[in-house]
């Protein structure tokens, strides 16, 4: 039986842990408390080890969907996590005060698992944000070219496009 | 004998009295080849030798990615005429001679036995547009190609308007299909100025313009690429499609990974023989990645060498591929 590991990270209230409901086959194992850090996020719990969700793959194989916790102050969570992940999910919402800022925060905080593996980014945007170009801009900057969709994570199918599209990524590396 | 089963081989532009050396030959060589070969009129037999010298012999050479699974033998009587012979080939001298022709035989055997085909991935030749585009497309491109201004497209059809500044279109209903636009004839961009109150109108519900583009793109060449692109340039992308572009084929996503890549540019042919995908859906995304703005053009290759194929271990693949089946990717 073998372990397989996709991780999902990005800020408080990007929507890890609904990404990883929507592609799990169990119900999201959590670690949420009730949020005491209502200037970052309005939302009530929030995550502060990890969110677990699976993937049979026959023969006894898993594949495992982390999700770190999105505070800063858990970010040591981070390197612990990436150990021995096949890829990286972003998420960033932007609705958040500097979601620009806070896509440069995680890619220097999963710099050596990104450069190792891959990663895709998924933008939950909404009117007043900043433009998906923005984000390419940033990428741009850093001379990274990495695939990045504006997403609902709601909806399956943006979850599956972002595994699919990570997929394609490991493929050619 | 290695293998009991005949392998066919057949010939195109050979003369009438080769024809029948060959088959001589073929008699002969029964029992000393390492398989049996049977001389076939079929269209796609095991082997096919080619003479460049003769047109039919140069379009089946030029051609040959069609059938990758058959092994071309290029029969050399004007060294002149095959300054470099594609590396998959087989090169038979002339004239035919019972060593040689035995030599092409086993070499052809061999990998028509392991089913490899060719040695070397065959040579895709991207199919390029020989009409000229249709006036929407040339349109299209006028526009997308403006960073500032009010433009609109008219015709009997129905209006569009386009805000390069904000890169959103409005399109009135009638214009929905995009198949029949590209074919009316004497659609033009026109520069329009804003606060007239029809545009205005228009504005409020405009959408982005990708959506329009990348169909309009998908829909321009018909599987071959645009007049403007070429099949041996590279290119790269500058961006990913967005998420609901790439939905419209299965194979955009692969296609993507492949365009965006880095540090290294590719060629069109070179990405559909990695990926295996389509030569027409190849052609199509590339035209709709042009028309949106998302590519970027490189050099033109004159020889384009063969792809760096990506190195996956087979651990990997298998496990990237479950991972697919189980998601329904």
């Amino acid at each position: 039986m073998a372990e397989y590991k996709i991780l999902i990270t990005g800020p408080m209230g990007a929507g890890k842990s609904t990404a990883i409901s929507a592609v799990s086959e169990i119900g999201v194992v959590s670690t949420d408390v009730k949020n005491s850090d209502l200037a970052q996020s309005q939302k009530a719990t929030t995550t502060v080890a990890m969110d677990y969700g699976q993937i049979s793959l026959g023969n006894g194989d898993q594949l495992r969907i982390y999700g770190t916790p999105g505070q800063e102050r858990f970010d040591f969570m981070w390197s612990i996590l990436s150990r021995g992940a096949l890829g990286l999910i972003i998420l960033l919402d932007s609705t958040r005060p500097q979601p620009l800022a806070d896509l440069n925060k995680f890619l220097d905080g999963f710099a050596p698992l990104i450069k190792e593996t891959g990663a895709v980014i998924g933008v939950s945007n909404k009117p007043g944000g900043p433009s998906i170009d923005a984000y390419y801009e940033v990428l741009a900057a850093r001379d990274m070219m990495l695939p990045l969709f504006e997403v609902d994570v709601r909806k399956k199918e943006d979850v599956l496009l972002m595994v699919d599209a990570l997929l394609s990524v490991l493929e050619i590396r | 004998m290695a293998n009991e089963e005949a392998f066919l081989v057949s010939h195109i532009g050979l003369s009438s009295i080769q024809e029948t050396v060959l088959k001589s030959m073929l008699a002969v060589l029964q029992g000393k080849a390492t398989a049996r070969w049977e001389y076939s009129e079929a269209a796609a037999p095991g082997v096919l030798i080619v003479n460049p010298a003769t047109p039919q012999g140069a379009e089946a050479l030029k051609n040959r990615a069609s059938t990758p699974q058959r092994i071309i033998a290029v029969f050399v009587e004007d060294e002149s005429l095959v300054i470099a012979l594609p590396p998959e080939v087989i090169r038979l001298d002339a004239p035919l001679r019972v060593m040689s022709t035995l030599d092409v035989l086993n070499a052809a055997a061999m990998r028509l036995a392991t089913g490899s085909g060719s040695s070397t991935p065959a040579i895709i030749n991207m199919p390029q547009m020989q009409m000229p585009p249709s006036s929407f497309t040339l349109a299209l491109r006028e526009i997308a190609g403006c960073s500032k201004g009010v433009f609109a497209i008219k015709s009997s059809a129905g209006d569009m308007y386009f805000w390069a500044d904000e890169k959103r279109v409005f399109i009135s209903a009638e214009f929905v299909d995009y198949a029949k636009l590209h074919q009316l004839t004497g659609l033009k961009a026109i520069s329009v100025t804003p606060g007239d109150a029809a545009i205005e109108q228009a504005w409020a519900l405009a959408k982005p313009w990708a959506g329009l583009l990348w169909q309009a793109g998908l829909l321009a060449g018909q599987g071959s690429l645009l007049p403007w692109l070429s099949g041996d340039c590279t290119y790269k992308l500058r961006r990913w499609p967005d998420a609901s572009l790439l939905a419209s084929r299965p194979a955009f996503v692969r296609l993507s990974a492949h365009f965006a890549r880095s540090k290294e540019w590719v060629t069109p042919a070179s990405v559909a023989q990695t990926t295996s995908a389509k030569v027409g859906d190849v052609a199509d995304y590339i035209n709709a990645c042009s028309l949106c703005g998302y590519l970027i053009a490189g050099e033109r290759v004159i020889a384009a060498p063969p792809p760096a194929a990506p190195v996956v271990s087979e651990e990997k693949k298998s496990l990237f591929g479950r991972i697919r089946a189980t998601l329904g990717l």
